[in-house]
């Protein structure tokens, strides 16, 4: 378990007219990586952005792009998002395409794979996979629109995942997305997330703030439950 | 005249805002915007937060062209994003009857469109009922793809039909429209055409002149 947690602002809930300008203000600010949420209106009731909105932003910064795939076949998207220049795709367990050759494809694209579970689904489902992804990402929501509340009840399914990443070694990192505040931070933070992803808890306004904000709650709830370990 | 619409699809998303305020400085009569589900056809594009990230910017109208299986969970959520205009597919799986009574009802104008491989009399008993009758000269999704000049022959049929009733609808051409097609297309019929990478991708103003210059009078 890493002692430095990573902060993914997701773009979702900057402002579409001057995206460019936020993605490069939570750059300055540290942030880890970008969290690109795309939602096809079948997998969730909602229609977000395509490739052609990571295109236009990918030069403005290095820092990489995580793309959570919100869509029932996501094989069909691997490509143009590699293309596109993401960095991490990670793939729903409960969408309809093959979860282990989707995550071939995407290793095969050049790109880190990962594989996303709703709070309905088991962390065991996920269990087969970890030994060929990078990413595990773990929904404290039901997924579709930015701005819900955080589920506490999938907390015991982070500690599940963390004490399992570590007991068996593997390099996955362990990723959680939906209602993560300042206040719920340290929750995540403590039950053993390593990257914390926010988009209304980051964006649109005191970017710089908002972020070192939740770092700080999620570092400080880490380092005394390690203590305590 | 002959209306302009810009396709934000080929602008820059890092700075939507400030392409649509260059798009309404150079001319252009209107901004269209392309949802794609991924089923629909095989890409995805945009959703209500782009729209309601350019509505601030400009004055024009804007038009959502829905590429998706099923509209009508979406119909609210773009008329309370900022759209003027919401186009659905004739061959979307949704009722298209419905669809436009649920425009209507949010307040906004209806647009029906059709793909290449959708014949004008599918459309014909619609036309009472829309505002904008959208004639694809592409198939969805496929940017890059050659314009196809078998729709020449749908923009005219539309055209005819909509004269000979006296009805006002406009006549919106959509896909691959350039400098080089825009005159074959408004001489069919077409009282708007969209045009994406004509206008955007480079000096907006410059584009926009000249794609304004090829229409016919």
């Amino acid at each position: 378990m890493a002692t430095r947690i990573k902060i993914a602002p997701s773009i979702l809930s900057a402002r579409f007219d001057r995206l460019g300008e936020q993605v490069v203000e939570a750059a300055k600010a540290g942030a880890d990586l970008f969290h690109i949420d795309v939602m096809d209106g079948h997998f969730v009731p909602n229609l977000t952005l395509g490739p052609a909105v990571v295109k236009s932003i990918r030069p403005l910064t290095k820092v990489p792009f995580d793309a959570h795939l919100m869509v029932t076949n996501p094989s069909r998207f691997v490509k143009p998002f590699a293309d596109a220049g993401v960095d991490d795709l990670t793939i729903h367990m409960e969408a309809d395409d093959d979860v282990r050759a989707t995550i071939r494809a995407i290793r095969d694209a050049g790109v880190r794979p990962g594989v996303v579970l709703n709070p309905a689904t088991p962390f065991e489902k996920a269990v087969p996979f970890l030994g060929d992804v990078d990413l595990l990402l773990v929904m404290t929501v039901h997924p579709g629109f930015a701005g819900q509340g955080f589920r506490h009840d999938q907390v015991p399914k982070i500690r599940e995942a963390r004490a399992h990443i570590d007991r068996e070694g593997l390099a996955v990192e362990l990723e959680v997305d939906g209602g993560i505040k300042v206040d719920t931070a340290p929750i995540v933070g403590e039950a053993g997330a390593d990257i914390l992803v926010s988009g209304s808890g980051i964006f649109p306004d005191r970017v710089a703030e908002n972020l070192a904000a939740i770092r700080a709650a999620a570092e400080r709830a880490r380092a005394s439950a390690t203590a305590k370990r | 005249m002959v209306k302009i619409a810009a396709a934000v699809l080929a602008a820059d998303f890092g700075r939507l805002g400030e392409q649509v305020r260059e798009a309404e400085a150079a001319g252009v009569d209107g901004i269209h915007v392309d949802v794609v589900d991924g089923h629909f056809a095989p890409i995805l594009t945009a959703g209500p937060a782009v729209v309601q990230g350019i509505r601030k910017h400009t004055s024009l109208p804007i038009d959502v062209h829905l590429m998706v299986d099923h509209e009508l969970p979406y119909l609210a959520p773009f008329a309370e994003a900022g759209a003027d205009v919401i186009t659905i597919h004739l061959e979307s799986r949704d009722d298209a009857v419905e669809s436009f009574r649920r425009i209507r009802h949010l307040g906004k104008r209806t647009g029906l469109a059709v793909t290449p491989g959708t014949i004008f009399a599918a459309a014909a008993p619609h036309l009472h009922d829309v505002d904008v009758l959208v004639v694809m000269t592409r198939n969805p999704g496929s940017a890059g793809q050659p314009f196809q000049s078998a729709a020449l022959g749908k923009l005219k049929q539309a055209r005819a039909y909509l004269d000979k009733r006296g009805w006002t609808a406009d006549v919106m051409a959509d896909g691959g429209i350039q400098a080089a097609n825009v005159g074959d297309v408004v001489r069919a019929g077409a009282t708007w055409v969209v045009a994406g990478s004509a206008i955007f991708g480079g000096d907006v103003r410059e584009r926009a002149a000249t794609l304004r210059a090829a229409v016919p009078p």
